[in-house]
C-alpha cells in the first residue's frame, strides 16, 4: 500500500497543472461563450502531449498509465470543463475503443491525427428515446454485400456536428438484444449523415452537443470496429475508462470551485472581517475539501486498479457517482459563498455551477451507477 | 500508487475477522448492553489473541504491526460485528494510553506499563476532557504543581473511557497557567488508579457504546512522582495530541469503517430475504439506492482511512487528512446505520436485530475525539489559512 503518486506522475502533474493555469484556464470564459469546439485548446493540448496520453507510442501517443491520465484529466477539467469534455470525447470515448478494438488500418489512419489534434472524433450511443437503457436502441445497420446501410438517429452527441469521424453503435442484428449491437466508423462526408446545429444547453457550452441523423448511409465493410455483435461489450469497456474520466471531471470542477471559494472568502469582508472567519463559511469550505479528497482517492484507486485489471465495478461506479455529485455540492456551496456575485457570469463559479450539473447525468446517470453498485454488493451477500 | 494490501495483511484480516465472529461476537449479551457492563471475557479473548499490543515493539510483548496492519485488524473487528463498546475500550487503552507511553515514555515507563498492557492484564485510559472543557481542551483547569520530587494534581475529568476499570491513565494537567499559547503549559502524566487522592466518580449512563464503561475522575491533592511525567514538562499535552491524533482517527475509527461494511452485509441479507409485494425488497430501486449509498460511503471512507494509515507508516504529518477522515467517516457511519435500521423497518427499531445497537453506537463518532465542528475548523484553517 502506498497512496503517493510516483515521481514521474508528480512531475508530470506539476508541469501540466502549470500549463492549464497559464493557457487553458484563462480561456474558459471565452470557450463557454463561443459555444464552439475549442480548437485552439485542442491543438495546444496536443502539443503538450495530453491527447496522446492514452494512446500507443507507435501512433504518436505516450502510453501513459491510467493514473496519469486521471491526474491530467482532473487538472484540465479544473481549468476548463468544456475543453475536458470535448477533448475527452474525441481522444477517449472515440479514441479509446478504437485503440482497444480497432484494426491496425483504422488506427494508423486515425489515431496519429487524433494525437496531433488534426482530427476530431465523436462517439454515438445515446438515442432520442433511450439513454440508460442503451439496448433499446433502434438505429440499425443492415448488412449488404459491400458493408452496412445505416439508418436511425443519435442524441446528445458531444462533438457531433464537427467530428471528422463518429463511432456509431447500431444494431446489426435487431433480434439479438445486447449481442446484436456493433460499432461502425462513419466519416463526416458520408452521404445521408446529417447533424443538427449544436443544442442549447445549461453548461459545458464550449463543448458542442448535436443530434445525428442517418438515412441509408452506406458504410464499407472494413469500417466495423472489432467483431460484429461486440458493440455493447465495447461500450461497457469504454465506459469503464469513461467513469474514471467523469470522476476526473467532477474532481476538477469541485477543486476549481473550492479554489474560487477560498479566494473570494479571504477578500470579501462583512461585519468588519473576511467572511472566511465566519464558521458557516469555513465549514462549507471544510465540507468541500472532505468531499473532494474522498472523490479524488476513489478516482486514483479506480485508475490504479484498472491497470491491474482487477477493479470491482462498484469502485468505478462509486468514483464516477461520488465525484460528479461532489462537484454539484461544491459548486453550489461556492456560489453560495459568493452571494450575489456567485450568480453573475463575472465570477467563474457561475459557470462551474452550470458545468457541474452534467456530471450526474452524462456517461451513465447516478441512478444507473447506484443500481450497478447495489447489484454487485447484494450479490456478495446473496 | 498502490491501493492494495499485502498478502500477509489480507490473511491477517481474515484470521481476525473469523476469530471475532467465532469468539467475540457470541460473548456479547443484551443484558450486558442494557446494564452497561464491561465484558471482561471479550477483553481477555482479544488479549489472548494478541490484539492488545499490536503496534508495540516485540521486546514489550507487542506485535510490532505497522499502522496499516493495525487498522486492517481493527476494521476486521468491525466487519465481524464486534460490539462498539468493546472496540472503544480496546482503542482507548491501546491507542490513547498505550501509544503515547510507547512513543514518548522513558525506558522505565515503557518497561513498567507496556508488557502488562500487551498481555491485557492492565487496561489503560486517557484523561483530557473536563466538565468545563471539551472542544476547548486547553481551557482545562486541572492543575499539577511541582513540589520537590513530586507533582500535586488537583481537578476533575469526565467522559473517561475505561474510567472505572483502568489500571492507569495518561492524565493531562496545567503546569504553567501563564503560558501563551495555553497548549505550551500543559503536561502529561501517567497516573496509577491506586494513587492516593485518585477517585473514580459515578459511572455515566449513555446512548451507545454501553459495554465500554465511562466515568468521571477526581484528583484531590493527588501526589505523583516526577518520574510520572510523560514527555517534556509543559509540552506533554501538545506532543501527545499531535502523536495520537493520527492513530486515534485511524486505528480507533477502523472498527467504524468495518461497522459500515457489517451493516451493509446485514442489510443486504435482510433485503434479499424479506418479501413485500411478492418479491424481495432488494428488488426495489428505493432499497437498492440505500445499499449503493452505503457501499459508496464505505469505499470513500476506506480511501480516507487507509490514506492516513499509510501516512502514519512513514511518520508523515497527517493532521488535516485525519480531520477529513474523522469528519467524513463518523457522519457516514451515522447515515449508514440509520439506513440499515430503515431497511429493517419495524424489526430495525426492535432490539432483535442489533441494528438498533449499531445506530445508537454510531452517534459517538461525531462527538468524541474532537467534535466534527472542531475538525471542520482544522480542515478549513489548513487549506484556507485564517
Amino acid at each position: 500500500m502506498d497512496f503517493r503518486p510516483n515521481d514521474d506522475q508528480r512531475a508530470f502533474a506539476a508541469t501540466f497543472s502549470k500549463f492549464v493555469d497559464e493557457v487553458i484556464a484563462p480561456r474558459a470564459y471565452d470557450v463557454d461563450h463561443a459555444k464552439d469546439f475549442p480548437y485552439a485548446n485542442y491543438k495546444a493540448l496536443a502539443e503538450v502531449g495530453y491527447n496522446g496520453l492514452g494512446h500507443e507510442e507507435r501512433y504518436g501517443g505516450s502510453d501513459a498509465d491510467a493514473i496519469s491520465v486521471a491526474i491530467a484529466g482532473e487538472e484540465l477539467a479544473r481549468g476548463c470543463a468544456s475543453t475536458f469534455l470535448s477533448v475527452g470525447a474525441s481522444i477517449g470515448l472515440f479514441g479509446g475503443p478504437l485503440r482497444m478494438f480497432g484494426s491496425d488500418e483504422m488506427k494508423s489512419e486515425i489515431i496519429p491525427a487524433l494525437v496531433t489534434g488534426d482530427l476530431v472524433g465523436a462517439w454515438a450511443l445515446t438515442e432520442p428515446h433511450c439513454g440508460t437503457d442503451a439496448a433499446a436502441m433502434t438505429t440499425t445497420a443492415r448488412p449488404t454485400d459491400a458493408g452496412w446501410v445505416l439508418n436511425g438517429s443519435k442524441m446528445f452527441i458531444t462533438n457531433g456536428h464537427c467530428a471528422d469521424w463518429v463511432m456509431v453503435a447500431a444494431k446489426t442484428d435487431p433480434e439479438a438484444g445486447y449481442g446484436g449491437v456493433s460499432n461502425l466508423l462513419v466519416h463526416k462526408d458520408t452521404p445521408g449523415m446529417t447533424a443538427s446545429e449544436p443544442l442549447e444547453k445549461m453548461g459545458v457550452r464550449g463543448s458542442p452537443t448535436a443530434a445525428l441523423y442517418f438515412e441509408d448511409c452506406e458504410i464499407p465493410k472494413e469500417w466495423i470496429v472489432g467483431a460484429e455483435g461486440s458493440g455493447f461489450i465495447q461500450a461497457m469497456k469504454t465506459l469503464e475508462m469513461g467513469r474514471i474520466g467523469m470522476a476526473s471531471y467532477g474532481v476538477g470542477i469541485a477543486q476549481a470551485a473550492l479554489d474560487e471559494a477560498i479566494k473570494y472568502a479571504k477578500t470579501r469582508e462583512a461585519f468588519g472581517k473576511p467572511i472566511l472567519k465566519f464558521q458557516p463559511v469555513h465549514f462549507k469550505i471544510a465540507d468541500m475539501k472532505a468531499e473532494i479528497d474522498g472523490a479524488r482517492l476513489l478516482m486514483h484507486r479506480a485508475a490504479a486498479l484498472h491497470a491491474t485489471g482487477d477493479c470491482p465495478q462498484a469502485v468505478y461506479s462509486a468514483a464516477k457517482l461520488f465525484a460528479t455529485e461532489a462537484a454539484v455540492h461544491c459548486t453550489d456551496k461556492a456560489v453560495q459563498i459568493h452571494g450575489g456575485y456567485g450568480y453573475m457570469a463575472e465570477y467563474p463559479v457561475e459557470r462551474l455551477y452550470r458545468d457541474a450539473r452534467l456530471g450526474p447525468i452524462g456517461e451513465g446517470t447516478s441512478e444507473i451507477q447506484r443500481r450497478l453498485i447495489a447489484q454487485e454488493t447484494l450479490a456478495l451477500f446473496a | 500508487m498502490d491501493f492494495t494490501f499485502t498478502d500477509e495483511q489480507k490473511q491477517f484480516a481474515e484470521v481476525v475477522e473469523r476469530f471475532a465472529r467465532e469468539q467475540l461476537v457470541p460473548l456479547w449479551s443484551q443484558e450486558a448492553d442494557d446494564q452497561g457492563v464491561f465484558i471482561q471475557e471479550h477483553w481477555d479473548a482479544m488479549a489472548e489473541f494478541g490484539l492488545m499490543g499490536l503496534p508495540f515493539p516485540e521486546e514489550y510483548g507487542g506485535g510490532e504491526a505497522d499502522a496499516v496492519t493495525f487498522c486492517v485488524a481493527s476494521e476486521a473487528l468491525g466487519r465481524a460485528g464486534v460490539d462498539a463498546g468493546s472496540t472503544l475500550s480496546y482503542g482507548a487503552s491501546t491507542v490513547l494510553c498505550g501509544v503515547p507511553i510507547w512513543k514518548l515514555g522513558t525506558p522505565e515507563q515503557k518497561a513498567r506499563y507496556l508488557p502488562k498492557m500487551c498481555s491485557g492484564e492492565w487496561i489503560g485510559g486517557f484523561c483530557l476532557t473536563e466538565p468545563g472543557s471539551g472542544s476547548d481542551a486547553t481551557g482545562m483547569s486541572t492543575r499539577a504543581v511541582a513540589d520537590g520530587d513530586e507533582f500535586v494534581i488537583n481537578g476533575s475529568k469526565t467522559w473517561i473511557t475505561n474510567g472505572p476499570n483502568a489500571h492507569h491513565f495518561v492524565v493531562t494537567a496545567v503546569t504553567d497557567p501563564d503560558a501563551k499559547p495555553r497548549s505550551a503549559g500543559i503536561s502529561a502524566f501517567i497516573v496509577d488508579a491506586d494513587t492516593p487522592g485518585f477517585r473514580v466518580g459515578k459511572k455515566l449512563d449513555k446512548l451507545g457504546h454501553r459495554t465500554s464503561p465511562t466515568s468521571e475522575l477526581y484528583f484531590d491533592d493527588m501526589r505523583v512522582p516526577a518520574s510520572a511525567l510523560l514527555g517534556p514538562l509543559n509540552y506533554g499535552f501538545a506532543l501527545v495530541g499531535r502523536l495520537i491524533l493520527g492513530w486515534e482517527r485511524t486505528c480507533l475509527l477502523a472498527p467504524a469503517l468495518g461497522g459500515i461494511w457489517h451493516g451493509l452485509e446485514v442489510a443486504s441479507r435482510y433485503a434479499q430475504e424479506r418479501e413485500q409485494f411478492g418479491r424481495p425488497i432488494a428488488k426495489f430501486g428505493a432499497i437498492q439506492e440505500k445499499i449503493a449509498e452505503m457501499r459508496v460511503a464505505y469505499e470513500v471512507g476506506w480511501g480516507l482511512l487507509y490514506r492516513v494509515a499509510d501516512m502514519l507508516t512513514r511518520d508523515e504529518p497527517c493532521l488535516t487528512e485525519a480531520a477529513i477522515l474523522k469528519t467524513y467517516l463518523t457522519e457516514a457511519a451515522v447515515r449508514c446505520s440509520e439506513e440499515v435500521v430503515q431497511i429493517h423497518g419495524g424489526y430495525g427499531f426492535s432490539k432483535e436485530y442489533l441494528v438498533e445497537r449499531a445506530y445508537r453506537d454510531s452517534k459517538l463518532g461525531t462527538i468524541g475525539a474532537g467534535t466534527n465542528e472542531i475538525q471542520r475548523g482544522i480542515i478549513a484553517r489548513a487549506i484556507a489559512g485564517f
